[in-house]
């Protein structure tokens, strides 16, 4: 047990050492989390952008219209109005891009709502703003839904017989009140998760797990590295068992692994705000990972020829691992084919227990089904792995 | 001549090394068509069908008649599935089995028979909100609220039931007379950008970038064990000049990284359609971009003590660089002094000039400032790690 310990800690000593090995495991994961963090860490609208509303009409209607965006809760932090006098103004702002969009109230608006008769808005948008550009067509797609249903509801109540005789003094009351109706549906945003999920909260784990698969390799690459070098011939020739052998490399991976994702967790949780939810099941979760990381390249590792395609292997396996367990790059619209994939790698089981549980809170129970798919994997390859890298000692 | 010698002997020892082609070569072919697999095969190349998820907590008749509504008014664009609880709605939704959901809440029926407004809440990641969809089901909603809205009223006001006015309203909105339109005019460059961003071309040009920049950087290991091996000590024995060694190392790294760029570019182009744009801007800016990405390896060879840091060290520093540039997600979506920060690394310039060629149509001349910047990096980098280098050699 004392030898295990040994190697184990002259193992990790010496990774430390290589800088590599702590750019690999705190310094690149944390890098990546923070970018990704601040790139998407505010709140997806904080938008701000400005409008040039051409009023040809300078009606009650077209001012109320103005008036009514100016005031309206949802635009008023969002957008700046400015008021022009003519349709070639406002073309010509939004050609030299000094405003997001505009849209033209024509002249003879209001005559055309009061008389029921038809008349078009225009939205001049460009291009280079596409988000301004969608709002003024929803402004004025929303302000022409309400007028338009304003009128099928005069029209419906006509055919009703609501509405006997054109003349009646009731009527423009009538047709007053189905003008100021609002439609009564509205489409609000809802909430995902019991708990809002910042990117932190999923990319600190996904960022982490990728690295960890490059950050556990050293253990492994290790043995090869001493059997090259002839050192592994010297450390058989004394009182020392092959299984120790493995087994120190192993436990100086796992535990450079384990700080690796430790750490990433106080330091997204401190510095990033994230939340990866419930902290024990954090933890046997990343115990899990840990071991499958180690299990999965060591595998790899052993089944190579040379330290140089041990080394290359390792690699490559990280980063198929990585692509098919969804870690990093993201295939939104992807076929089924994909989503099943990922359920052959542990990173891709684990990824979806991190985001479980930032999401839903909860404990372990959230948990268990990706934990025990972890540790399957975990101990599939790493019996297949020890076996390998025992007969290469001792080879 | 000699230079083209050793620049050969570059290009034999990446042919000898199959990890180093799986790099440079396999991996980004094969992200690619990962990539555009899982564009293309859900739904076909140019639309994206959403995958919309309802969830019905008891809304009686009108709410069904809504999803009848959706699933006539947009067959292909939105495709739909029902849920029966709202945890399984979310864990869809964070699974991306569904891109976004609505929640049809119990007594929407009796509500707005009663003339009361309800509220129909829009579920979707934060990520990717879905804008478009959003954007339909607003416009489904508003027109089917309308028809509710007339019934209402109608039924208020006359004799007959709320059915029968529903039936009423819908018969008119069928021939609507008299609308208010609205007319949108676009004004600005020929090809919208939202092509660019829900296409293909995208992932094609931002790999492109972020692989030619990456294989570069870890290449530089290469130069690094040719160093340690005492390789150009050798060459220096001979007679030949540093120079041309120098000469001759960096036309080797140039053209396996311009010979990478223009697989990447073929790729998109000939299996996937992508188009390039201008096809001259485009072979200059990929060769500029070579050239950035075989400065930085040159530096980078220099910097870097052994073989593994650059092959642990590159891969991270590429992909943050890549992330800050615009290859992982548009820079637009991004605050605002992230986009600047991301001005200061050449990936950013690159992407910029891609988007101007694929999205905009430009030519060379369009694209003119962002070769300047790149063609300012290589001007700085490309001596300096010449000159390094030639230390490395002499010193």
């Amino acid at each position: 047990m004392r030898t295990v310990l040994t190697i184990g800690l002259k193992d990790l000593r010496l990774r430390l050492r290589d800088r590599s090995a702590i750019i690999l495991a705190f310094v690149a994961p944390l890098l990546i989390a923070s970018i990704i963090s601040f790139a998407f860490g505010q709140e997806p609208i904080t938008f701000r952008g400005s409008m040039a509303i051409a009023d040809l009409d300078s009606s009650d209607i077209s001012r109320s219209f103005i008036e009514g965006v100016r005031s309206a809760p949802a635009l008023r932090d969002a957008l700046e109005i400015k008021t022009v006098a003519s349709e070639e103004e406002a073309r010509a702002l939004v050609e030299k891009e000094e405003i997001g969009a505009a849209i033209v109230l024509p002249k003879g608006l209001s005559d055309a709502i009061q008389s029921g008769q038809s008349t078009e808005l225009s939205v001049i948008r460009s291009q280079e703003f596409r988000i301004n550009g969608a709002l003024a067509e929803a402004i004025a797609e929303g302000f022409s839904a309400e007028v338009n249903a304003g009128r099928l509801s005069i029209q419906t109540a006509a055919a009703a017989g609501a509405i006997t005789r054109s003349d009646s003094p009731g009527l423009q009351a009538l047709i007053q009140e189905a003008v100021s109706e609002k439609i009564p549906v509205n489409l609000v945003d809802g909430a995902i998760a019991a708990k809002e999920v910042k990117a932190a909260s999923y990319f600190g784990p996904s960022m982490s797990i990728f690295f960890l698969l490059f950050t556990v390799q050293f253990g492994a690459l290790g043995i090869r590295a001493e059997r090259r070098d002839g050192t592994l011939a010297r450390l058989l020739a004394s009182p020392t068992r092959p299984w120790a052998i493995v087994t120190g490399k192993v436990f100086s991976s796992f535990v450079l692994g384990l700080a690796s994702l430790l750490t990433m967790y106080l330091a997204t949780t401190l510095l990033l705000g994230a939340d990866w939810g419930d902290p024990l099941s954090v933890f046997a979760l990343s115990i899990a990972m840990v071991f499958a990381a180690v299990a999965v390249t060591g595998l790899v590792i052993a089944s190579a020829r040379t330290y140089e395609q041990a080394q290359g292997f390792g690699q490559i396996a990280t980063m198929v691992l990585a692509m098919l367990g969804g870690n990093f790059i993201q295939v939104t619209d992807a076929p089924e084919i994909f989503r099943r994939l990922s359920l052959f790698t542990p990173n891709g089981w684990a990824i979806r227990a991190f985001f479980d549980l930032s999401a839903e809170g909860g404990g372990i129970t959230t948990i268990l089904g990706p934990l025990a798919a972890i540790v399957a994997f975990a101990v599939g390859t790493g019996a297949v792995a020890i076996a390998m890298g025992r007969r290469l000692v001792t080879q | 001549m000699k230079v083209l010698f050793v620049g050969l002997l570059e290009l034999r020892r990446l042919s000898r090394d199959p990890v180093a082609l799986f790099f440079t070569a396999l991996f980004p072919t094969l992200i690619i068509l990962i990539i555009g697999v899982a564009i293309f095969g859900a739904s076909g190349p140019a639309g994206v069908q959403g995958q919309l998820g309802v969830l019905d907590q008891g809304s009686g008749e009108l709410g069904k008649q809504l999803v009848a509504q959706i699933k006539k008014d947009e067959p292909d664009l939105i495709n739909i599935s029902t849920f029966d609880d709202l945890d399984t709605v979310r864990k869809s939704i964070r699974r991306e089995t569904i891109d976004a959901a609505i929640v049809l809440p119990r007594g929407y029926t009796d509500d707005l028979k009663a003339g009361k407004t309800v509220e129909v809440q829009f579920l979707a990641p934060t990520i990717d909100p879905s804008p478009v969809m959003r954007a339909l089901l607003t416009e489904i909603i508003g027109d089917y609220g309308g028809r509710v809205r007339a019934a209402v009223f109608a039924t208020k006001h006359g004799g007959d039931g709320f059915e029968e006015n529903l039936v009423r309203a819908e018969e008119a909105a069928a021939t609507p007379q008299n609308e208010i339109t609205i007319s949108t005019e676009r004004l600005g460059q020929l090809r919208a950008e939202e092509e660019l961003f829900s296409g293909f071309s995208y992932p094609a040009a931002s790999n492109l970038v972020l692989f030619v920049f990456i294989s570069s950087l870890a290449a530089s290991g290469s130069f690094v064990e040719s160093r340690l091996l005492g390789i150009p000590r050798r060459m220096l024995s001979t007679p030949t000049s540093s120079r041309t060694i120098l000469g001759g190392v960096t036309l080797g790294r140039f053209v396996i990284a311009a010979f990478q760029g223009l697989l990447i570019f073929a790729v998109g182009a000939f299996v996937f359609g992508v188009d390039w744009g201008d096809p001259f801007g485009t072979a200059v800016l990929i060769t500029v971009f070579a050239l950035v990405g075989t400065s930085v390896g040159m530096l980078g060879g220099t910097l870097f003590r052994t073989p593994e840091q650059a092959s642990s060290v590159g891969p991270p520093i590429g992909i943050a660089l890549g992330m800050l540039g615009g290859c992982m997600w548009p820079l637009e979506i991004v605050p605002a002094p992230m986009r600047t920060a991301g001005h200061a690394f050449p990936h950013a310039w690159a992407m910029d000039g891609f988007i101007d060629l694929i999205g905009k149509g430009e030519s060379i001349a369009g694209i003119s400032t962002q070769l300047l910047v790149l063609g300012a990096f290589i001007v700085v980098l490309l001596p300096l790690g010449a000159w390094r280098l030639s230390r490395t050699l002499t010193g």
